[in-house]
């Protein structure tokens, strides 16, 4: 079974780089809009990790990791920040949220397949699906 | 922290010539804006021309790649084409990477916009122009800012930097951020 990846983003171009990367390394990856988009998919789904941008209308990344953190089922859940921001006060006010780490984008997809890897827990990148 | 028009006081006593020094504090902050908006303008310009030039290279490749995929692919085993599939694969994940230069852009055009739109909202009405604090107008579009480079930028323009030197610090700042790479918290 896949793992499944909420990916979130306001910026249509950097989804569709983001999910091409992840559904050709076999990933289930779901798309949000902003943050208010993703946290209302979060609460009635389960994801294994969520990939938000920090910048974004209605919801910002930050906010997110701090509802999604609130949320009990999302206590343990990586939540990933991919940003053009490198500031380190924009890292500490993702760390204090609850983020697990953060990505200065642009990402190499490789790079990003890796990084996804070691945060699940070290387990072996997901089985492709098969083509239907 | 910013500072324009500080040759002339933010309040006088009524003069003959106050008319004319307030037109001028009003030319000077716009100046300053309009300043900025070039430097901004040109530092995305540069940077997508790099990146669609990568792009430009990447899509390249991959055409030749393809070709020679499909001649190997009639005429040798399937082992032969490995190379080609892999290096196919590198240049997809470098088009990948450089075509996130479009997010930046349309970042940077936004914070621009709203660079040029802040003081122009600012001086529309002639009456109330020369009230205008462009201390905290500054203030107002770099808070807008979502980008280290772009804080950085305007912080130059303020301390009166040339175009030249800015961009080279930039091309630091760019090199030192270490895109990609995994902060752990």
């Amino acid at each position: 079974m896949s793992r499944r990846i909420l990916a979130v983003d306001d910026s249509a171009s950097m989804r569709h780089m983001v999910g091409v990367t992840l559904r050709a390394a076999g990933y289930e990856v779901i798309e949000a809009a902003d943050g208010h988009e993703a946290l209302e998919y979060a609460r009635q789904h389960s994801v294994d990790l969520v990939l938000a941008d920090v910048n974004m209308p209605r919801m910002d990344g930050i906010t997110l990791v701090a509802e999604l953190r609130a949320l009990p089922s999302y206590k343990l859940t990586p939540l990933l920040l991919l940003t053009t921001e490198s500031s380190p006060q924009s890292k500490q006010q993702g760390k204090q949220a609850g983020a697990t780490g953060w990505i200065v984008k642009p990402f190499h997809p490789d790079q990003l397949l890796a990084t996804l890897d070691r945060v699940l827990s070290g387990s072996a990148r997901p089985v492709a699906r098969a083509a239907t | 922290m910013t500072s324009i028009g500080k040759e002339v006081p933010a309040t006088t006593a009524p003069a003959p010539h106050d008319g004319l020094a307030n037109a001028l504090t009003v030319a000077r902050g716009l100046h300053q804006f309009l300043n900025l908006g070039v430097a901004q303008l040109d530092a995305a310009l540069r940077e997508s021309d790099a990146q669609v030039d990568k792009i430009a290279q990447s899509l390249a490749a991959m055409s030749g790649d393809l070709q020679q995929l499909e001649h190997r692919a009639k005429t040798e085993p399937a082992a032969n084409c490995a190379d080609l599939a892999a290096s196919l694969r590198e240049a997809l994940a470098a088009s990948v990477k450089a075509l996130q230069f479009y997010d930046k852009l349309i970042q940077r055009l936004t914070h621009v916009r709203a660079g040029l739109a802040i003081p122009a909202d600012a001086t529309t009405d002639p009456s109330l122009a020369t009230g205008i604090d462009w201390n905290s107008i500054l203030d107002e579009v770099r808070a807008r800012y979502s980008m280290v480079e772009e804080r950085v930028l305007f912080d130059f323009m303020m301390r009166g930097l040339r175009a030249e030197q800015m961009l080279k610090a930039l091309q630091s700042l760019r090199e030192a951020a270490a895109p990609g790479e995994l902060e752990l918290f």
